[in-house]
């Protein structure tokens, strides 16, 4: 859904994003898709899935699947302790959990702030990326989580 | 009409449910002793929805029920009588009817050839039973008996002329109709459902009519004055049922004067065109249900604002007085009942985690918490089975269907056979009854065509020539027990085998009956010598057995030459709890369904065998497969070919296809889960048919027993029996 995102960035002069580490880079999110924030805890291990997917999760009831971003892109160390944190997300309608080393901050970003993410230099493939911008004297990757989530490089979900 | 729009679902609901009120009423209805009540409650029904379809513009579905409604009209004050062929005509009609409906709903396009047609046909069935059926009737026009109905009908031309008391009016006519109308003979079947099965005429009666409509016409106009001269009352009730309220008046009508009763009279004029609403009888109709009525009617009528008793009918008013019961049911969505019944599950799971911390409670409060959590126990699940009731359903909602069925293919085929009903009210989950129709339907048309002998070949046999075909259900433990029995010829072991090997089906080594009745669930499998258009291209029994499968059930077959066959059904009571054995493998906890298992042993040395490298177990007298499920699932590496498997658990289990045995660590004890979907926000896992949550908050995975046997792969001999290859 990429050109969905894009056209709403047009439509939507300011959005708010959560930025979360991996690694040693700073990422954004869009907060709109952030369902909740809580710690990791242990998950049910699911028979055959790539390594990235921890597992699954209560979550209130509902079974939702843990994946780490981490092993994914290979950014830092996959260690899980008492601060590891787990971004809930509600991406078309499922809910999924991201595990990242840290939240750090809400940030507003206007679209001109958002530049064009360079073609090679970041974990992830450009098409899941919006771009890049400045915080104070860093950068930080807007990643376009609904598609991240829902590609089918993750299969996360059922191949449409 | 846009604030009409809402009503719209409600009168779709209900007309639903009074078209199928119709149907079962006119199954039941007898030909030779007829009861009044029973016409009075398909004619209520049929006005119902002709009257909410007027109001919210389904103008499709209005002609037709008046139409209808004339026939029935005439019927319940005896100018009619109605025969097997009229009932015929009027079941179509129904059938007409549910496919408008479906349209309305769906926003389809409505067939309007269709609904011309049948309105011909009924019209002409009509105009040729009571030419048939004689003058009786014409005579009887004066009479307007008490009922304040009657008269209305009298101002009408011909048309109904009038009632004739009830009784009396059979008695006018002798003989039956026997109309030259032909019905499709599908439709005919549904009425007797016993009654005729038994007398055989019915079959003959049936036989009369193959093809049906596609007559003329006749004429509409007078049935539909008399129609719409009911209409009245009802929109004057409407005012005060909420759907009431929006009813608007269409149809043309004629004033009718008079009227006994200076209400309705009223009633009558105020609405001239109005009519079609009949909402009262909506109401009442909800209200109970079907068919009850008599009473009902009278009461709910009175409560309308506009006193419009005198629908009542006639035979009603005279039979009781009975008070009128209130509403006993309550229309819910189903979306609520399964929030509820979601609720109720993390509930359950609560309350499950609560215990656990209560165990570890040491201090002096330690017995009052005790009694309190075993009090929360009780009430938990008390609740829980309180709301899994209120989804359950009594399976006659499927097996109501099927009398109309039977009837409809043996005359078909020129087969006599009575189909016998046992258990309709054992209740079932509602969304397995949904998913349970089509399976059964196969079965039984399967039975019927192949399984029942021609009443010729059974008379040769020295069978009684009316075949049977006994469909009963019952609860059974965790499990409702469906069984389809005939007795018809019984499966023909050697056309199976033979046919099986035509086929190119791999034969399973012991060939036992059992394998080889097993034999006819195989894709593409037919025994049928001739492909009939009821049965027989065999593309059904192997998706009959996936669908029972699917719904965590299975398929059995009994089966002697010349005495008959039986399927058996087994299935969960519900899908939203299934009770399971625990069991533990590499540090998670799995669930294996309980319906699967057979034994849980742990092994001696010597019950472990090897072949071609992969571990066996030998117990009860035959060879099983294992699936090692702390390597399928638990994600160890080693193979269990390299461990000592007495030190292991296995639990031996089997499924339709095949039987097999799970290598666990531990057995942790029983239970029942709520199931939970692991699609709903992450995908299909092989070998997994859900999650579940266990006391701790944890989540556990529920075993699929039937697809794990793709980790048994290699060759013990037959199709069904394999090993998985050593690592």
């Amino acid at each position: 859904m990429p050109s969905e995102q894009q056209g709403n960035v047009s439509i939507m002069p300011t959005r708010e994003f959560l930025t979360f580490v991996l690694g040693d880079e700073t990422y954004a999110l869009d907060i709109m898709t952030v369902k909740e924030i809580r710690g990791y805890e242990a998950t049910t291990k699911i028979a055959n899935a790539p390594s990235f997917i921890k597992g699954v999760i209560n979550l209130r009831g509902d079974i939702v699947p843990i994946i780490d971003l981490r092993i994914k892109f290979g950014i830092g160390e996959p260690t899980y302790n008492e601060w590891t944190i787990v971004i809930m997300l509600n991406i078309h309608d499922r809910i999924v959990g991201i595990v990242v080393d840290g939240v750090s901050d809400v940030m507003n970003l206007e679209d001109e702030e958002i530049r064009p993410a360079p073609e090679f230099g970041v974990a992830f493939d450009s098409q899941y990326l919006h771009g890049l911008a400045a915080l104070e004297d860093s950068m930080v990757i807007i990643v376009d989580i609904e598609a991240l989530i829902s590609s089918d490089e993750l299969g996360i979900f059922e191949p449409a | 009409m846009d604030n009409l729009s809402q009503f719209n679902e409600a009168f779709f609901d209900e007309a639903q449910e009074h078209l199928e009120t119709m149907e079962t009423m006119l199954l039941d209805y007898d030909v030779v002793e007829p009861d009044i009540e029973v016409l009075n409650s398909v004619f209520r029904a049929a006005h119902s929805i002709k009257g909410g379809s007027a109001i919210f513009g389904f103008n499709a579905m209005t002609g037709l029920t008046h139409v209808m409604e004339n026939m029935l009209d005439r019927a319940r004050n005896e100018e009619l009588e109605l025969t097997n062929e009229l009932i015929t005509v009027l079941l179509e009609t129904v059938d007409v009817l549910k496919d408008i409906l479906h349209s309305y709903r769906n926003d389809e396009e409505i067939d309007w050839d269709i609904i011309e047609s049948s309105k011909a046909r009924l019209e002409t069935e009509l105009a040729q039973a009571m030419a048939q059926q004689g003058s009786a009737t014409d005579a009887s026009a004066a009479n307007t008996t008490a009922n304040d109905e009657d008269e209305g009908f009298g101002f009408f031309e011909e048309s109904e002329t009038t009632e004739v008391l009830e009784d009396e009016g059979f008695g006018f006519f002798d003989d039956e109709a026997g109309s030259p109308s032909n019905s499709d003979d599908e439709q005919g079947f549904g009425f007797f459902d016993e009654d005729m099965a038994e007398s055989g005429e019915e079959d003959q009666g049936f036989g009369f009519f193959d093809d049906a409509p596609g007559t003329v016409a006749a004429d509409e106009k007078t049935t539909s004055e008399e129609i719409e001269g009911f209409g009245f009352f009802e929109s004057v009730e409407i005012s005060d049922s909420d759907e009431a309220a929006q009813s608007q008046p269409q149809a043309p009508d004629i004033g009718v004067p008079d009227v006994k009763r200076t209400q309705e009279g009223e009633g009558y004029g105020f609405f001239d065109e109005a009519m079609k609403a009949r909402q009262e009888q909506d109401k009442i109709d909800d209200a109970k249900g079907y068919g009850i009525y008599p009473k009902d009617e009278k009461a709910s009528t009175e409560e309308l604002s506009t006193a419009t008793k005198s629908r009542a009918k006639p035979v009603k008013a005279s039979t009781n007085e009975t008070k009128n019961v209130e509403a006993t049911s309550i229309r819910v969505e189903t979306v609520k009942i399964d929030k509820l019944v979601n609720l109720v599950g993390e509930l359950v799971i609560t309350q499950s985690m609560l215990n656990l911390i209560g165990n570890e409670v040491q201090e002096s409060v330690a017995e009052k918490m005790m009694g309190a959590l075993a009090e929360l126990e009780r009430n938990t699940r008390e609740i829980q089975e309180a709301v899994m009731s209120v989804r359950m359903l009594p399976i006659s909602f499927v097996f109501n269907r099927f009398p109309r069925l039977v009837r409809d293919l043996s005359t078909k085929m020129g087969k006599q056979i009575e189909l016998v009903i046992e258990g309709a009210n054992t209740e079932i989950d509602k969304n397995l009854v949904e998913k349970i129709s089509d399976p059964l339907t196969h079965l039984i048309r399967n039975s019927v065509d192949h399984g029942i002998e021609t009443a010729e070949v059974r008379k040769a046999s020295g069978k009684v020539e009316k075949g049977t075909v006994r469909l009963s259900a019952m609860q059974k433990g965790g499990e409702i027990v469906i069984s389809i029995l005939d007795d018809g010829a019984g499966l023909n072991r050697e056309r199976i085998v033979a046919k099986a090997e035509e086929k190119g089906i791999e034969l399973p080594s012991p060939l036992t009956d059992d394998a080889v009745w097993q034999l006819i669930f195989a894709p593409g499998f037919s025994t049928a010598a001739e492909v009939t258009d009821i049965s027989g291209r065999g593309v059904g029994m192997d998706v009959v057995r996936r669908n029972i499968e699917s719904l965590g059930g299975r398929v059995e077959i009994n089966s002697s030459p010349g005495i008959g066959t039986e399927f058996v059904i087994s299935l969960p009571l519900t899908l939203a709890i299934l009770d399971g054995m625990c069991v533990e493998a590499e540090d998670q906890i799995f669930v294996v369904p309980l319906v699967n298992i057979i034994e849980s042993i742990q092994p001696m040395a010597e019950q472990i065998r090897v072949i071609k490298g992969s571990k066996i177990l030998w117990a009860r007298d035959e060879y099983w497969p294992l699936v090692d499920i702390g390597r399928v699932l638990g994600g160890r590496d080693d193979s269990i070919d390299n461990f000592d498997l007495s030190e292991y658990i296995i639990v031996l289990v089997e499924t339709s296809k095949s039987r097999f045995g799970l290598v666990v660590d531990t057995l942790v004890g029983q239970q029942q889960v709520v199931i939970k979907s692991l699609e709903r926000h992450y995908r299909r896992v092989d070998g997994v048919a859900g999650a579940t949550i266990m006391g701790d908050g944890g989540v556990a995975l529920i075993l699929d027993v039937d697809s794990l046997t793709q980790f048994i792969s290699s060759d013990l001999g037959g199709p069904s029996y394999a090993v998985r290859a050593a690592g």
